[in-house]
């Protein structure tokens, strides 16, 4: 089974799938376009039993990043409202800026919320970990643990193409 | 690695080591003991000190990526806003996807539970926020602060865990009865009676400053006296005792993004803007005394405090952008 017959075979209902989803015929167009890329660069078993769900599965995580690109532009465009102009960074900058937070969107999803959140404080705004315990009502070393797992993650996620 | 590009990736077991000793250096901070006992760690073998090296690398190259990032902007909450609308999207979109691939086993992506983020909200250093509450009342939020909203069919209750809000109460018209609404902190309980106020939770004691209506304070200790709060005044409220105090200050001016202060002590404005902003403020005890009146814009505190100068006898020195004093003038 190649991936020019998975393109014929498969196509049109992902392509009108996604369409619902997102509400947006280009976008669809697009994620329909990149989940077939996708198995042109990343190999995957000839005999695909489900192809169906296989597209789908990869359609959904693009859909998924889709979704964390706009939520992290919405923010961040309400962040920098209230910034004055003197100071916003260039737009090659903010989308440089913006990549980088993406990784860590993607990142923190793994994590537990209450692990995310002490991570955020620490290792963005860095506070003490004596005043994160505090507002998170944990003891200190249950915050040191915390932010050992999300370290721990972000480490994986650097070296993961090891 | 530059020291020893021919080592293999360390071993997790070592790798969190590493991050252990970088816990325990930022957790006890110039502690020698713990300085010396990462550095002999480090020492002791050379995928030790690998280890240490990319666990600081992936550290560095993630400041690095960020350094752009404008002052002012608050990337936790940039973080947490996304998370947030990325965790409706997925609990009520992807059950649906989920449904049409037919296999919930290949739905490899952990669907977290739904947060009671509806019921907590909470504000980073310098941040302010209002919202409306199911009962139409109006909360505004303060810098760094954070509450628990837990609305019944017998109350409307707001916890204060910490920091300062401000409650414009509402009808409750949508309720069929009228359910009283009341504010708890850990030093009392504040019922409203038709009303604006501040509350502000303070390390032994809750100041709350009436705008309109009234409230009834009830400490939190059995036998302490209870009092009906008017409009105009202010408390401090101690576990057991109420106090009547005069503010040297608007206590809702906040709620515009301004402090407006009256013959303040410098000592207590500073301590007043150091909560919105983060890292040490202080002041030299001689000019500790000096009286302020003003009103200062929240919105830029580093240019708020460039506006010292040109009121009060004295110079804003920044030692490092975390660590600014306010000196007398030579």
């Amino acid at each position: 089974m190649n991936t020019e017959y998975l393109y014929v075979q498969h196509h049109s209902w992902l392509f009108s799938w996604l369409r619902r989803k997102l509400d947006c015929h280009a976008q669809a167009a697009d994620i329909a376009h990149d989940t077939f890329l996708k198995l042109l660069i990343k190999p995957y078993s000839k005999d695909l039993q489900e192809p169906r769900a296989f597209l789908l599965t990869i359609a959904r995580g693009l859909v998924v990043d889709h979704w964390r690109r706009e939520d992290l532009h919405h923010a961040w465009q309400e962040a920098m409202a209230g910034i004055p102009e003197d100071i916003t960074p260039s737009v090659e900058q903010q989308q440089i800026l913006l990549a980088t937070l993406q990784a860590i969107a993607r990142l923190l999803e793994t994590l537990k919320p209450r692990v995310r959140e002490a991570f955020l404080l620490a290792q963005l705004e860095d506070k003490p970990y004596a005043d994160i315990a505090r507002y998170l009502g944990v003891s200190i070393r249950t915050v040191e643990r915390y932010i050992a797992e999300a370290l721990y993650q972000c480490y994986q996620l650097r070296f993961s193409d090891e | 690695m530059s020291n020893a590009p021919q080592l293999p990736a360390p071993d997790t077991a070592l790798v969190k080591q590493a991050i252990a000793w970088l816990i325990q250096l930022k957790s006890k901070e110039n502690d020698q003991a713990t300085l010396t006992g990462c550095i002999a760690w480090r020492q002791s073998s050379s995928e030790h000190e690998l280890a240490w090296q990319r666990v600081n690398l992936m550290l560095g190259e993630m400041q690095q990526d960020l350094n752009g990032i404008p002052d002012g902007i608050q990337v936790s909450q940039v973080m947490q806003n996304t998370m947030r609308h990325m965790q409706k999207r997925r609990s009520i979109k992807l059950l649906a996807l989920a449904a049409i691939a037919g296999s919930t086993a290949l739905m490899t992506r952990e669907v977290m539970p739904w947060q009671p983020w509806l019921s907590d909200y909470h504000t980073t250093t310098g941040e302010r926020r209002s919202m409306m509450l199911a009962d139409g009342s109006e909360l505004f939020l303060n810098t760094d602060s954070s509450v628990n909203i837990s609305f019944d069919e017998h109350q409307r209750l707001i916890i204060l865990n910490q920091g300062e809000i401000m409650i414009k109460t509402g009808s409750d018209s949508s309720s069929p009865r009228n359910r009283p609404l009341r504010v708890q902190t850990r030093h009392a309980m504040l019922e409203a009676i038709g009303t604006q106020f501040v509350v502000r939770l303070q390390q032994d004691t809750t100041l709350l400053s009436m705008q309109q209506g009234k409230v009834s304070m009830m400490p939190a200790a059995f036998h302490a006296p209870q009092k009906i709060a008017e409009a105009g005044q202010d408390y401090l409220i101690y576990q057991d005792r109420l106090d009547s105090v005069q503010l040297p200050m608007e206590a809702d001016s906040w709620t515009l993004g301004a402090l407006v202060v009256k013959e303040m002590p410098l000592a207590d404005f500073l301590a007043e803007v150091a909560r919105y902003r983060t890292g040490h403020l202080g002041c030299d005890p001689s000019v500790a005394d000096l009286r302020l009146s003003g009103v200062f814009q929240l919105d830029d505190i580093d240019k708020l405090l460039a506006l010292l100068p040109h009121k009060l006898p004295v110079v804003i020195t920044y030692r490092t952008r975390w660590w600014v004093n306010v000196d007398r003038r030579a």
